[in-house]
């Protein structure tokens, strides 16, 4: 089911939802809230998937008019008044003269007046991010301490932008790990194709989307800055590939 | 002329000076706060939460967005008429500022009690439309242009159904005094025996002042992001148009109460001795009223088409607004209520 | 922790029918009720303005003839005071012209013995 408390429940690494406490509402809250408003239109509602009745009775009108299209006549021949189900005139001048349309449409906008705003403040207050959301880069280590990256270059390969540079060289003990991996910040895209294609998660992209700096130069990463990122964000970037490892 | 007539003279001179600073100062900072009262409303009324950094609850934003204004660079462009480029925003503020001078803020409270005070709001009310035609003529730039003649159109259309509703008011006073107007309406506020009338008034006011429903001039999707008549306009310039648009804003607002709610009439309470004159802040209220609504109709309402605005005003509201004002004399003889 | 793979479906038996239709529910006064009661709103607010309107009139009438009956007493008190001030410029003209002689105090210019009031009365 695609409902609002259990796309809460697929965010859970990340969200913590604090539920609220029914008895602490007054009537007066539940009134100002959208949920239970007369004026919420918004929602599918799942019990009734079929169309219903609609309360303006557009149905009837509209069977009305489509029987309207062929003018009834009298046994002599004359036209039957076309008029006789639709609104009188009187009707018709009153809403056009009184403009009742329009103060219905004011008292809703009336109603939001006095209905609490839905504004995240945001430098104090943040929104819920996804465990997909590709924000700053960071480069892993394994438990041990080792860097994961080998130095493939597939992710420098794959880079729309061009932003990665990778230079590399074989350790003494064999291995081939990078000694230069850059990363220039000004050109990437955050499209996320340097973490799919690495083969041993060692280049992710952290939720972390507030890094604005002052020069241009200290957006251009290096190996120091990318491994600092991740050894701060190591728990939360594990959490999140944990997260979503079944969907990969 | 001797010596202690002149200081007589002066003396005089200083103190009129006074009195009109007493009336504009406040205006002009009741102006600012409507800014952001139009802020905050509109937020409210979209939910959001609007200005809320400068000052207590953003209440400063006026002045920061004043400050920001005015140490911008001042554009004038080089094939424009210049002494009108000036002229155009300083006549548009002073045509609404001078509009206050006939205002009565309590008994015995007003600059200057005309007894055509009507008159002249309505000839001041037609002078502002030439600050938006000079604005868009003397800018040199087609898009300006056309927005001042759109603005033009709307507001000379307008004024037609504004002076009509008016003229009923006059019908059922028998003066053009603003204050004999308010001193009528200690048996009714006019809005309930005018209900009907009031609707077309205020729908001719929104227009007069270029609000939501009729502000063509501003239309993003035709004339492209670009302000209207005062697209050439910056800094203070454009700080002038500023004000007295929402001078104007304020100033019918005003007049609308005094026209509708009585200005400063409140039946129930007389307290004329006090410190703080009631009467005035009364008023205040009842104006803040209708700057309320001015606010809403632009939370709610979608702008008009051009033609439709047009035919609204020609082919709608002026026969309804020719038929009032038969009506409303053929009442007042019927009944034999004429007031004189 | 294990995360159980779920893969996002419509709900069961689909979503429900686009409402594309114009519904504006019939809320409200009805067409009797909104111009009915905007007359009698404006019938009572003649009523009371026909009633304040009434009162004007009544005590516009009242000052006008209070000021009518009061007319006479204002003149008299006028003309005395005229008299006064005419008194008292005859004393100041005597003491003036008292070295002239043959002059005739507050004579009329127009050589004429008809009376007439003093066009220019001086304090």
């Amino acid at each position: 089911m695609f409902s609002r408390p259990r796309l809460v429940l697929g965010l859970q690494p990340r969200i913590f939802i604090k539920p609220s406490v029914a008895s602490a509402r007054t009537a007066l809250v539940a009134r100002r809230l959208i949920s239970n408003s007369t004026c919420s239109h918004a929602e599918h509602n799942h019990q009734k998937p079929k169309l219903e009745h609609l309360s303006s009775g557009i149905e009837e009108r509209l069977a009305h008019s489509a029987h309207l299209l062929e003018p009834e006549h009298d046994s002599q021949g004359n036209e039957l008044n076309a008029y006789r189900h639709g609104p009188s005139a009187l009707d018709k001048a009153v809403h056009l003269f009184f403009f009742t349309e329009i103060i219905r449409g004011m008292w809703i906008v009336l109603e939001n007046f006095f209905r609490p705003p839905y504004t995240i403040m945001y430098p104090f207050e943040k929104g819920p991010l996804s465990p997909r959301f590709r924000g700053e880069h960071a480069l892993r280590r394994y438990p041990s301490g080792e860097e994961r990256c080998i130095a493939c270059k597939l992710c420098e390969a794959i880079c729309p932008a061009q932003a990665i540079t990778i230079e590399s060289e074989a350790r003494m003990d064999g291995s081939r790990k990078t000694t230069k991996y850059d990363i220039d910040m000004t050109k990437c895209i955050y499209c996320g194709f340097c973490q799919e294609a690495c083969p041993v998660d060692a280049i992710v992209e952290t939720q972390n989307q507030e890094f604005s700096v002052e020069n241009r130069e200290e957006l251009l990463y290096n190996k120091e800055k990318l491994l600092s990122n991740g050894d701060r964000a190591e728990a939360e970037i594990a959490a999140n590939l944990h997260s979503d490892h079944v969907y990969r | 002329m001797n010596k202690s007539n002149l200081i007589e003279n002066l003396v005089g001179l200083i103190f009129n000076l006074a009195d009109v600073l007493s009336i504009i100062l406040p205006v002009l900072l009741s102006v600012a706060f409507m800014t952001i009262i139009e802020r905050k409303q509109l937020a409210a009324h979209q939910r959001r939460v609007g200005p809320n950094t400068v000052g207590y609850y953003g209440i400063l934003q006026p002045f920061a967005d004043a400050l920001k204004l005015i140490l911008k660079e001042t554009v004038i462009p080089s094939q424009s008429n210049k002494v009108i480029f000036y002229l155009a925003p300083v006549s548009t503020l002073v045509f609404s500022l001078l509009g206050w001078a006939v205002i009565p803020f309590g008994q015995g409270l007003v600059l200057s009690d005309l007894s055509l005070g009507i008159l002249y709001t309505l000839a001041l009310s037609s002078l502002g439309v030439y600050g938006v035609l000079l604005a868009g003529w003397s800018a040199n730039s087609k898009y300006a242009f056309l927005g001042s003649l759109r603005s033009t159109a709307a507001m000379i259309s307008y004024e037609l159904i504004l002076s009509s509703a008016i003229l009923i008011i006059i019908l059922l006073t028998g003066s053009l005094n603003y204050i004999e107007i308010i001193e009528i309406q200690q048996s009714i506020y006019f809005i309930v025996p005018l209900l009907p009338v009031f609707i077309f008034y205020f729908i001719s006011i929104l227009a007069e002042t270029s609000r939501t429903p009729f502000d063509l001039q501003e239309a993003k999707p035709d004339l492209q992001k670009i302000a209207g008549f005062f697209t050439e306009h910056s800094s203070v310039p454009f700080v002038f148009f500023f004000l007295g648009e929402y001078s104007s804003i304020v100033l019918f607002s005003c007049i609308t109460a005094i026209f509708f709610l009585g200005g400063y009439n409140f039946n129930e309470i007389f307290i004329n001795e006090s410190i703080f004159n009631l009467q005035a802040i009364i008023l205040g209220l009842k104006t803040c009223i209708f700057t309320f609504f001015f606010v809403w109709f632009r939370a709610t309402l979608p702008r008009l088409r051009y033609d439709q605005l047009i035919s609204l005003c020609w082919l709608n509201l002026l026969p309804v607004a020719v038929a009032f004002i038969i009506l409303i004399p053929s009442i007042l003889i019927t009944f034999d209520i004429s007031p004189y | 922790m294990s995360t159980p793979y779920r893969q996002d479906m419509p709900p069961a038996g689909g979503f429900e029918a686009l409402k594309y239709k114009r519904n504006l529910p019939l809320r409200g006064p009805g067409a009797y009720a909104i111009p009915g009661g905007v007359t009698a709103i404006c019938a009572f607010g003649f009523w009371r303005l026909g009633k304040g309107n009434l009162e004007r009139r009544e005590l516009e009438r009242e000052k006008m003839w209070s000021r009518i009956y009061l007319v006479p007493m204002l003149m008299a008190e006028g003309d005395r005071d005229m008299h006064r001030r005419q008194l008292s410029e005859y004393e100041k003209e005597k003491e003036i012209m008292k070295d002239i002689p043959g002059w005739k105090i507050g004579e009329s210019v127009y050589s004429n013995a008809k009376y007439q009031t003093r066009e220019i009365v001086l304090k």
